[in-house]
């Protein structure tokens, strides 16, 4: 994982295709919000951005060597904007953003995870890039 | 590695550390053992665990298929309040109980 911009409201991430990454970008986002003094929702952005950044090298890039996943984090007044893309073909994300899992399906929960922690959730036409909003005060 | 106690017919895990996609195999593992050896009453501790992400919850879950189809059960103890609100956000306390730190 290289930070690849970083000042007191924003960070900027590029993750390589291992989910040990996913954990390194956690680890740097948790400092920018105890930085901010934002701990109150440490748990849920945390939550929220392992979702995303699984879906994105697991799924997005299918865990290709070489295939990279941009993350970015911005605090916006009382909201925080967390931007992440892959460079995976995307895919067809409206049938499932209201998809609720089996109720003991060992899969498919991180999408609807992702739906209850923030306030919006929007993705780019082709699927590749996910933009969530989560109000922090 | 988890942490592993075994009280009679019951099994405790505790696994020490957060059950998120980068751990989540190895416990997977951990737990398929033990279901193999026959346990039918599995209580993971959830003591030093602050982080469980939906990878974390389907190890949890294919636990408490593989035991429901025995007869048996599974119960978490020790979540954390944030642990346990994702729980009941996910409706998961539904089908194994989940107690508080």
């Amino acid at each position: 994982m290289i930070v690849t911009a970083q000042d007191p409201h924003q960070l900027e991430m590029s993750l390589d295709a291992y989910m040990s990454e996913v954990d390194l970008a956690c680890k740097k986002t948790r400092e920018l919000l105890v930085g901010a003094g934002l701990e109150g929702r440490l748990f849920d952005v945390i939550l929220v951005l392992r979702e995303a950044l699984n879906n994105a090298i697991r799924h997005g890039n299918r865990c290709t060597e070489g295939k990279r996943v941009s993350c970015r984090c911005r605090l916006e007044g009382n909201d925080l904007a967390i931007e992440i893309e892959d460079e995976g073909e995307g895919f067809d994300w409206m049938p499932c953003l209201d998809r609720q899992p089996e109720a003991v399906s060992e899969c498919g929960r991180g999408m609807s995870i992702m739906r209850m922690y923030t306030t919006s959730m929007e993705f780019n036409g082709k699927g590749n890039r996910l933009t969530l909003r989560m109000r922090m005060g | 590695m988890s942490e592993i106690e075994r009280r009679g017919e019951q099994v405790i895990v505790k696994p020490g550390q957060d059950l998120v996609a980068s751990m989540t195999p190895e416990f997977r593992k951990e737990l398929r053992v033990l279901l193999d050896e026959g346990c039918r009453d599995l209580v993971i501790d959830l003591v030093d665990t602050e982080m469980i992400d939906s990878v974390g919850l389907g190890a949890l879950i294919a636990a408490y298929n593989s035991l429901s189809k025995k007869g048996g059960k599974l119960s978490v103890i020790n979540a954390s309040a944030n642990i346990h609100g994702l729980f009941k956000t996910t409706r998961l306390d539904k089908h194994f109980n989940v107690t508080n730190a």
